[in-house]
């Protein structure tokens, strides 16, 4: 019995250690999976998306039906807009074909905002509800990269954090850390643009944390400013609407204010998602994105 | 077959909890409450009070093995699920020989090992870094919600399979 004791004191020592490796490798700033991770990924996602059909199909349905309720008046309102719109098209064409002859003229071939679409579907949500994170059904094979942005048609929702061939794991962006700020633009009409980050997520008020830069002015933020994501920080296009400002408060020594921001995205309601490819020129990326755009 | 059954179901278990949020009604899976699905280890408990004999440790493996996929597929830091699910049905397994496998006694030893994977899931996310909770909230917001959902989840379960665990138990002693 003693013996049974010391063997199992001996396997739990053990476990203890080979946790603390597993947990401080993992936790490293690794570029990459494994190639046994991205052999149970590949093979697990296979499954979770067969699985996922006739789920999402039916959730869809769900939805559809409740919809339909407010088809009459939701029509109504679009045939207004509509007609409003006409007008805006007229515009919006001709400061493209304007900004278009003024790039050329500045020899810009690529801007900012240019990006490939990569669309995917979600096939998993973590349980682990203190990882905030999806798996979508799209990897290396089709062009995802590691850090890539990733939105659904109202906001951005997050980044890449992990790819392997045929799938790739996105951290949410109310997951963020001190680490992975966002450079984030509040838009403004008339003035400049306000530069500022993304710091994090307030779980207590369900919003994002917005910081401004010390040369820009946040007085001149107000309540319900778009908040866009910004090319500055490098890693994003500009110009992916992230939400609106809904609340300035002073911070705990009334030097400075933060903003707090509402996701426009719901983050619980994702189905298709795209993924923001910027590599242009990265011939491998454009032709796998390419087929999948359509 | 059989040898195959309890792998499989786990398995299934496993990848419909990847899905398990889409089927809360979408008030329930707002912020504020945060529920965390452990199926597999529900089921897990079901094969070792009812399956495993003093001898054998098929729950503690199926542990290592399906604490291992969710660290990879879910979570993305290794070793987190594969230490605690395996840990909890050892204290199972001891605690075992002094408690009756009626469903009363089923309930409450589930709830006590969900408190301990809970609350150690908590620790060892809070050194890691990702979660900021303090104790308190971490029991009214997560620990809470998540029993109950586990618990409702179970009784369909036990309901359905305690018979054959039992059935294939009696199978493994008689060989």
């Amino acid at each position: 019995m003693s013996f049974f004791r010391k063997k199992s004191l001996f396997i739990l020592l053990l476990g203890i250690i080979l946790l603390v490796l597993l947990v401080g490798y993992s936790l490293t700033d690794r570029d990459d999976l494994t190639t046994p991770e991205k052999f149970l990924m590949d093979s697990v996602g296979w499954v979770q998306y067969i699985v996922n059909q006739p789920i999402t199909y039916v959730s869809e349905k769900i939805t559809d039906v409740k919809e339909m309720k407010h088809t009459y008046e939701e029509n109504k309102l679009l045939r207004e807009k509509l007609s409003e719109y006409k007008t805006v098209v007229y515009d919006l064409q001709e400061a493209e074909k304007e900004n278009e002859e003024l790039q050329q003229i500045m020899d810009i071939e690529e801007s900012a905002r240019d990006f490939e679409p990569i669309v995917s579907s979600v096939i998993a949500r973590s349980p682990e509800r203190w990882i905030d994170q999806i798996t979508i059904n799209r990897g290396s094979r089709h062009g995802v990269e590691k850090n890539m942005a990733v939105m659904t048609a109202d906001g951005m929702i997050g980044k890449v954090s992990f790819v392997s061939p045929s799938t790739a794991k996105v951290q949410l962006i109310t997951g963020f850390d001190q680490l992975n700020r966002v450079s984030a633009t509040v838009f403004k009409k008339d003035k400049d643009n306000i530069f500022g980050l993304i710091e994090g997520y307030d779980t207590d008020k369900e919003k994002l944390i917005f910081t401004v830069l010390e040369e820009s002015d946040i007085g001149e933020i107000e309540e319900g400013d778009l908040v866009v994501s910004s090319n500055l920080g490098g890693l994003f296009p500009d110009g992916l609407p992230i939400g609106e400002i809904e609340e300035i408060v002073p911070d705990q020594y009334g030097l400075t204010q933060t903003a707090y921001v509402k996701l426009s995205a719901d983050l619980f309601d994702l189905n298709k998602v795209i993924v923001v490819n910027r590599n242009l020129d990265d011939a491998d990326g454009d032709e796998a994105s390419g087929e999948d755009g359509e | 077959m059989k040898r195959l059954l309890l792998p499989l179901i786990l398995f299934i278990l496993f990848v419909m909890e990847g899905v398990a949020i889409y089927l809360l009604p979408p008030s329930l899976s707002s912020e504020h409450m945060l529920i965390a699905v452990h199926w597999v280890f529900m089921f897990l408990i079901l094969i070792s009070l009812l399956y495993d004999t003093e001898e054998t440790f098929f729950a503690i493996i199926y542990g290592i093995c399906f604490g291992l996929l969710t660290d990879v597929v879910y979570t993305g830091v290794l070793g987190v699920y594969m230490f605690i699910y395996p840990m909890t049905l050892y204290l199972l397994h001891i605690a075992k020989r002094l408690l009756q496998t009626n469903v009363y006694m089923v309930i409450i030893i589930s709830i006590f090992s969900l408190f301990v994977i809970e609350v150690l899931l908590f620790f060892v996310f809070s050194i890691v870094g990702t979660v900021q909770l303090t104790f308190y909230n971490f029991f009214l917001y997560r620990f809470i919600p998540t029993m109950i959902a586990n618990m409702i989840f179970l009784l369909p379960l036990y309901g359905l399979t305690a018979g054959k665990l039992r059935q294939y138990r009696q199978e493994q002693l008689e060989r």
